[in-house]
Order: structure tokens, then C-alpha cells, then sequence
């Protein structure tokens, strides 16, 4: 089935998603425009973050500007990296269905590993930029969260 | 000492959590960041250290006015 989902995190940054694909495990595919998913609209998903509610067609699923794919997984479906319609940036597509074959396990539910992390990443580039200094990086271990504690001198 | 302490979520949420600034310096602390992040932020606080500071800070303006 086609379930071809847009993330809701809005990349401005593209060297912190690379980084975040590194971090997740996940291949950073520049330029290439095309992403794996199931291949055809089947007319199938329509919840509120279906890619088509977003102004995204389902004519141009698949097509995309860099893709990430999964290493060694060629089956697994990849995340299209794609010109944001509405705004700045780029919007991340995805086609989620069955986990995307393998995709999910290293993306996270709704892509949410990959933005945490280049979540991460853009704050990390930013508080270096305006000389913040890193006191410790952590990871809640009831929550799963990333913490970052900085000082300024 | 000033420290931003800044948590990542896994719904996508950041959170910023400033201390030891006075007054609207903490904001100036982490506007960058917010900036770089799109808008995707999140939640703001700040310690009552700070808040106290700048209270005291604006009664005393208004003594002075």
C-alpha cells in the first residue's frame, strides 16, 4: 500500500541531517532524485500527515532532490529529501508502510530518530557558533531524551 | 555561572532551559538556536533566579521614574 507520510520537523540545514543520517545509521544520498516506496498511489492514505494534505501531489511521489536509504537493505523503502512547498527548507516524504521494510527501525516512528538527531545536530553547530560550551551530552534514560547542558563564560 | 541545559525530544520537541542570566539575556542566549531550529521549538524557561533578577530590575526602573 502507499503511505507516502511528510515529517513534520522542517530541515534547514542539510550537514546536520547529513550528520544525523551518519548518527542513525542511515546513507545520505546526495542527488539522487529518486526515493523507494511502494510505487504507486492506490488512492490508500489520508490521515492529516499524509504528503498529499501538504501540497506534495501524488503524481511526484518518489521524486525528491537527495534521498536516505537503509545500507545493505536495497528492498527497504528511502526518505525523499524534497523542496518544502510552504516555506524555507526542505520536508522529508516517506512511504512508512510495513515499516518501510527495514527503514523505520533505524528512522524511528514518524522519522522521530532522525530528527532528534538533527535536532541535536543543528543545536550542537549553533551553540558552537555563538561560544556556547558543552558541558555533557546525556540520554534520559526513562525518557529517551537528548540532554545537552552548556555553560557561557 | 550562565548555562543553557537544551532537550530533544523524540516527538520533535526541543526545550530550552536557561539559568543564571539576568534579565532578557536569557532569551538573547538561546534565540540562535531557536532560529536554527525553524520554529520547531518547543518550550522556553527560565529559572526563577532570572525572573526574580529582572523583577528587580523593573521595580527599580519604576522607583526611578
Amino acid at each position: 500500500m502507499s503511505h507516502v507520510a511528510i515529517v513534520e520537523t522542517i530541515i534547514l540545514d542539510l550537514d546536520a541531517l547529513k550528520k544525523a543520517c551518519q548518527a542513525c545509521g542511515l546513507e545520505f544520498k546526495e542527488n539522487q532524485t529518486t526515493f523507494r516506496w511502494y510505487g504507486k498511489w492506490m488512492n490508500d492514505y489520508s490521515s492529516n500527515d499524509a504528503a498529499y494534505k501538504s501540497g506534495y501531489s501524488p503524481q511526484d511521489y518518489g521524486k525528491c532532490i537527495h534521498a536516505i536509504g537503509v545500507p545493505y537493505m536495497p528492498k527497504a523503502y528511502e526518505i525523499g529529501v524534497v523542496q518544502n512547498k510552504n516555506g524555507p527548507g526542505w520536508v522529508l516524504l516517506w512511504d512508512f508502510y510495513g515499516g518501510g521494510f527495514g527503514l523505520e527501525a533505524l528512522a524511528g516512528k514518524d522519522c522521530s530518530k532522525l530528527t532528534a538527531q538533527y535536532n541535536k545536530a543543528v543545536v550542537m553547530q549553533e551553540a558552537s557558533n555563538n561560544g556556547l560550551s558543552m558541558i555533557s551530552e546525556e540520554i534520559d534514560a526513562q525518557t529517551g531524551d537528548i540532554v545537552l547542558l552548556y555553560c557561557q563564560e | 555561572m550562565k548555562t543553557v541545559r537544551v532537550t530533544i525530544s523524540s516527538d520533535g520537541n526541543v526545550k530550552f532551559e536557561t539559568a543564571g542570566f539576568t534579565g532578557a539575556s536569557c532569551r538573547d542566549a538561546v534565540k540562535s538556536l531557536k532560529d536554527a531550529l525553524g520554529g520547531r521549538v518547543v518550550s522556553d524557561e527560565n529559572t526563577t533566579e532570572a525572573f526574580q533578577t529582572e523583577e528587580a530590575d523593573n521595580h527599580q526602573d519604576l522607583s526611578n521614574g
